[in-house]
């Protein structure tokens, strides 16, 4: 009886996880199958099998899923040299619109001695936008990568702000 | 024979999910999903051939066959491993083309 009422429940948690579109919302789902999944092992005589999954499908897997959710919400800035509340502001508006994490590093922390070129740095750290002065034009160049769905975006609200050029470099460099 | 049925009936749904979902992170929890179900489906049916779990504690015991549930559990940290792989691939895919959508990461693939 309660096999039964286990199975069904098995069905509706997957129809609910196909027709979910929120990603948090998704992985909890994921947990608590894999949670009903391993009581069905244990009733079908598999306690072994059981332990396996509870151990795996319902902590590692959500963790190692929200890790993944969590690089996909965040847009990383390198700053190099001066930074004004001007670029500052025009990159909060960004990510408001875009629902994005905004988090800023400085150069001096991303370069060390391994690094060689500019290039590398969008291999190595993830970085989404490289951000410097030009002190003689006296405007802010926004180094993004050609192939991002983001830098279209970036390029279209930059045309409100004079100050404000975003220039974008070829990705056949930054590709292992 | 109602566990074979819904085991079945997962991996269909499963499947359906594999093929329609837009969003990458879902299609790989539906593989997930479709594992855990074909898991199922081996576990149940070995479960018929007995009625105790496979731990000999006294003569007059009737244990299942122990060999599905020993592949299985490979089975499961093999699937772990996959999806740690997959979901690498897509944090890089995602720092390259800045989506997570199956639809735009095809059509920006194409314009290039």
């Amino acid at each position: 009886m309660i096999k039964t009422f286990f199975l069904v429940l098995l069905l509706f948690i997957t129809l609910s996880i196909v027709l979910q579109k929120n990603n948090k919302i998704l992985v909890v789902l994921y947990s608590g199958f894999s949670l009903i999944a391993a009581s069905l092992y244990f009733f079908n005589h598999a306690p072994d099998v059981a332990l396996a999954e509870i151990a795996v499908g319902s902590a590692f897997m959500p963790l190692i899923f929200l890790i993944a959710i969590s690089k996909q919400t965040t847009f990383t800035v390198m700053q190099q040299g001066h930074f004004h509340m001007e670029v500052k502001d025009f990159l909060y508006d960004f990510c408001q619109i875009e629902n994005l994490k905004l988090k800023i590093v400085q150069s001096e922390d991303v370069f060390n001695d391994e690094a060689k070129g500019i290039y590398g740095v969008f291999r190595r750290q993830d970085i989404d936008v490289i951000l410097n002065y030009h002190p003689k034009m006296q405007h802010y160049i926004l180094t993004c990568k050609q192939s991002n769905v983001m830098t279209n975006k970036l390029l279209e609200m930059s045309l409100k702000y004079p100050s404000i050029k975003v220039v974008r470099t070829k990705d056949i460099d930054t590709m292992d | 024979m109602i566990d074979v049925i819904i085991a079945i009936a997962v991996i269909g749904v499963a499947l359906y999910g594999i093929a329609t979902s837009k969003n990458i992170i879902k299609t790989i929890i539906c593989f997930n999903i479709l594992q855990a179900a074909v898991i199922l489906l081996f576990i149940v049916i070995a479960g018929t051939t007995g009625y105790d779990i496979p731990i000999l504690t006294s003569e007059n015991l009737v244990p299942v066959d122990p060999l599905p549930q020993a592949l299985m559990i490979t089975a499961i940290v093999i699937s772990a491993s996959v999806t740690a792989l997959s979901l690498m691939f897509f944090v890089k895919i995602f720092h390259y083309y800045g989506t997570s959508n199956w639809e735009t990461l095809i059509s920006k693939d194409e314009s290039q």
